[in-house]
């Protein structure tokens, strides 16, 4: 299965949900935000969204900012 | 004297927004706001960076301090949109700094799109202060849209030179300010 996540195509063996993933990815759940195919998934659904063939996934967080156009 | 900054349906004792974009480290930005006992800081959304990870910024800001993320990046009132909405998603509240810059030479808001997001924010909750060209119109029209303060640019950003829309930001002072004034005394004491 093949997911483009924060721009990058990867490729996993076995269908998984966003819970896998960031668990694939050694992400704590806490302070981050998902967003499946331009959507914004509410962290109570992770466990249960399965991603698709072709899906496109952004995981993000909040950084430093604030100088204007970073 | 009563020196209270109200901003967004907060009180504030502390009139310094601090931006945290520009700290070696997020330790230097903790000791920066607890030093000067700023109540309200600015944050950036970015992509996780899986190869190189970072401590989340978040754990460094104090409890209490409003965290007020900005849309950095986006290009239209869309992108504006989308990206307030995953910054809330990841933990940064309702208060938002609307950037919408299309140009990247001189890095000048785009007042038009502006003026949209921030009404489709605003409805939606957030507390909106849009980074503005400063024009009397267009504050107007934030007004109007449900933002909560303007924030107009003193110069280019990045440019250094100090305040060069000082006539035109006095003129909304002038106007937005002093409207805010009358419709605080009329809610005050006229119960309207």
């Amino acid at each position: 299965m093949k997911v483009v996540l924060n721009g990058k195509e990867e490729d996993f063996s076995q269908p998984l949900t966003i819970c896998e993933l960031l668990a694939a990815k050694n992400l704590e759940p806490d302070r981050i935000a998902v967003e499946l195919n331009m959507e914004i998934v509410a962290k109570a659904a992770w466990t249960e969204v399965a991603l698709q063939d072709e899906d496109k996934v952004e995981i993000l967080s909040l950084v430093g900012g604030g100088r204007g156009n970073e | 004297m009563n020196d209270d900054f109200e901003l967004g349906g907060a009180t504030l004792k502390n009139r310094l927004l601090l931006g945290t974009g520009k700290f070696s480290s997020h330790r230097l930005m903790e000791e920066a706001i607890r030093r000067s006992g700023v109540q309200l800081v600015t944050v950036a959304l970015r992509r996780i960076d899986f190869d190189s990870r970072e401590e989340n910024v978040l754990q460094f800001v104090p409890p209490g301090c409003i965290l007020m993320s900005n849309t950095s990046g986006a290009r239209n009132a869309q992108e504006a949109v989308r990206i307030a909405r995953i910054a809330r998603a990841a933990g940064a509240g309702n208060w938002v700094k609307i950037e919408v810059i299309a140009d990247h030479r001189y890095l000048l808001p785009d007042n038009y799109e502006t003026i949209k997001a921030t009404e489709i924010l605003a409805g939606e909750g957030f507390v909106v202060l849009p980074y503005m060209n400063p024009d009397l119109m267009v504050a107007r029209q934030l007004m109007a849209a449900g933002a909560a303060a303007v924030m107009p640019l003193g110069a280019p950003i990045g440019t250094n030179r100090g305040l060069q829309t000082k006539a035109m930001i006095q003129i909304l002072i002038d106007e937005i300010y002093s409207h805010y004034c009358r419709r605080r005394y009329r809610q005050t004491f006229a119960g309207g």
